[in-house]
């Protein structure tokens, strides 16, 4: 058995007096493939937030690598909504991902030749390379998310967080992504968030539903009621992974 | 034209002009690229027209208390940081309107300036150098001055360069790479300040934000990336500031208004022919 990576009690978050999160336990252990499901507005990105430090919850602990989440963050990188980006801002594809190696070294100047050769390395790993002197506003979606995914890797991650990579993207591009992704799981913890259940890949290994409060399962064990649950309707499963399993399914309340 | 070339070589007082000129130039290319692409340019207006608080009250303290020492622009360095602090402060932590504060900051520190300059003795003919600028009245004071903040804000947007790209491109990833975005988004803002008092002795409080964004503008149709927008912008606030100069010299029109009306001439162009080119391909 892993040690947990990450481990939420009792954690409840509201803002301005609406409850977005409430009792939340919640412990991810080290290589662990999970992806975060729910509906809009269930709290998926303030439970990202919250195990990056980003948001201090109203109550309840939160540790990441046994730390509070502000100490851990060298340690993860992280990947935001496409949505939040400003395409008229002049940078290229390397003035992205060099984005990255902030943090690391002295707290001014200029990036190092290290810096340079860990950014050419992760847009490498993406097949990015050659695309490196291009504007970011002049990229697809599918490779923004490469290059996203290549900033949030140029620091050497033990754990990788993703919010929404599959947004904006077509099925082939979402499904190179997740080939990639379950390349880096076998050295890295992952943690994503897509924007419905419709439906996680293959690789996932377990599911984290989020509607204020919050359910665990592995991915072999959903089923409709679940998702009946989770949204309070009707919705049509579409089944990609047909391993069954019996155990580890438990709805986490308090 | 001709005729500015000719005296500028007799008169001192060209030659200080020419040289503010390009020292207020640089920064402005520099900043005002932080400026324009963190779509701050109320913010820097508002600064602008707050500088006007300082102003008056270092002129009203030099007239009636006999304060000799404090320089006009010690006052402008003053109130501009003041009400970056303020504007700042209030954006990252009060739960206010951003536009509200902006607004209010702008509005209170011209009535403020007014109100010491009305109370202000004697003649105050350099109200309105400090409204529509007056680049041909610059002392030698005003030039170490004016040096001394080209030096401070090259030193630092150079220095912090990588910092504030992140934290203006990707706040919350700045954050997450452990970057106090608080502290330089306020070093920013005070930057921004230190500009706006070196860009009023050029074209006065009323038309900083345009010297400001205009070659920014510019520059942004030629550029993808952030020092080269800079590299350009500055290029082209020179050429704006010294060509509306010449210009203006012989037919003897205020030489910021001349500068303003070039700068914002020559980015339609650029705009309408992009647009242009747009259409076609």
């Amino acid at each position: 058995m892993h040690d947990p990576l990450i481990e939420l009690q009792d954690v409840s978050f509201s803002y301005q007096g609406v409850p977005v999160l409430e009792d939340v336990d919640l412990t991810i252990g080290e290589g662990d493939f999970v992806s975060i499901v729910g509906p809009n507005g269930g709290g998926k990105t303030t439970l990202l937030k919250i195990i990056l430090g980003l948001i201090r919850p109203s109550c309840g602990t939160v540790r990441v690598f046994g730390r509070p989440p502000i100490k851990a963050r060298p340690r993860i990188g992280y990947m935001a909504q496409q949505s939040t980006f400003d395409f008229l801002f002049p940078v290229n594809v390397l003035d992205v991902v060099l984005m990255g190696r902030l943090g690391h070294g002295p707290g001014f100047g200029f990036y190092s030749r290290d810096d340079r050769k860990a950014a050419m390395r992760a847009l490498g790993r993406m097949e990015m390379e050659p695309l490196r002197n291009r504007p970011f506003s002049r990229l697809s979606g599918g490779q923004r998310q490469r290059v996203l995914l290549a900033r949030a890797l140029v620091s050497d991650p033990e754990l990788l967080l993703l919010d929404e990579p599959t947004a904006n993207v077509d099925a082939a591009i979402e499904t190179e992504l997740f080939e990639i992704l379950n390349e880096l799981n076998r050295h890295m913890t992952i943690m994503l968030v897509t924007h419905d259940l419709g439906f996680v890949s293959a690789y996932v290994r377990s599911v984290v539903c989020v509607n204020r409060r919050l359910a665990v399962h592995p991915t072999s064990s959903i089923t409709g009621e679940m998702i009946h649950e989770l949204y309070g309707g009707n919705v049509q499963m579409v089944r990609h992974d047909h391993r069954c399993s019996e155990e580890g399914h438990s709805w986490r309340t308090s | 034209m001709a005729d500015f070339i000719v005296d500028l070589q007799h008169h001192s007082f060209l030659q200080h002009a020419v040289i503010v000129g390009i020292l207020a130039a640089i920064p402005c290319g520099v900043i005002g690229t932080y400026v324009v692409t963190r779509r701050i340019t109320y913010i820097a207006g508002a600064i602008a027209h707050s500088v006007l608080a300082g102003l008056g009250a270092a002129r009203y303290c030099q007239v009636v208390f006999h304060w000799s020492w404090l320089h006009p622009l010690y006052g402008a360095v003053a109130a501009s940081v003041v009400s970056a602090l303020v504007i700042g402060l209030v954006s990252l932590f009060a739960r206010q309107r951003e536009d509200t504060v902006i607004g209010a900051v702008w509005a209170i520190g011209m009535a403020v300036g007014i109100l010491f300059i009305s109370r202000t003795p004697g003649y105050n003919e350099d109200l309105m150098s400090y409204l529509f600028g007056n680049i041909l009245m610059v002392s030698s004071e005003d030039l170490r001055l004016i040096l001394g903040l080209d030096i401070l804000i090259l030193a630092f947007s150079l220095l912090f360069y990588n910092k504030l790209l992140v934290v203006c491109f990707d706040e919350e990833f700045a954050r997450v790479r452990g970057i106090r975005v608080e502290i330089y988004y306020l070093l920013l803002l005070c930057l921004t300040a230190l500009t706006v008092v070196l860009l009023v002795t050029v074209v006065g409080v009323v038309m900083v934000i345009a010297l400001l964004t205009l070659p920014v503008a510019v520059a942004c149709h030629f550029s993808n990336r952030l020092w080269l927008t800079m590299v350009l912008s500055a290029v082209l606030t020179v050429f704006f500031t010294l060509s509306g100069l010449a210009l203006a010299y012989g037919p003897d029109l205020p030489a910021g208004a001349t500068t303003i009306v070039l700068a914002g001439g020559i980015y339609l162009l650029v705009a309408a022919a992009d647009a242009f080119r747009t259409r076609r391909s």
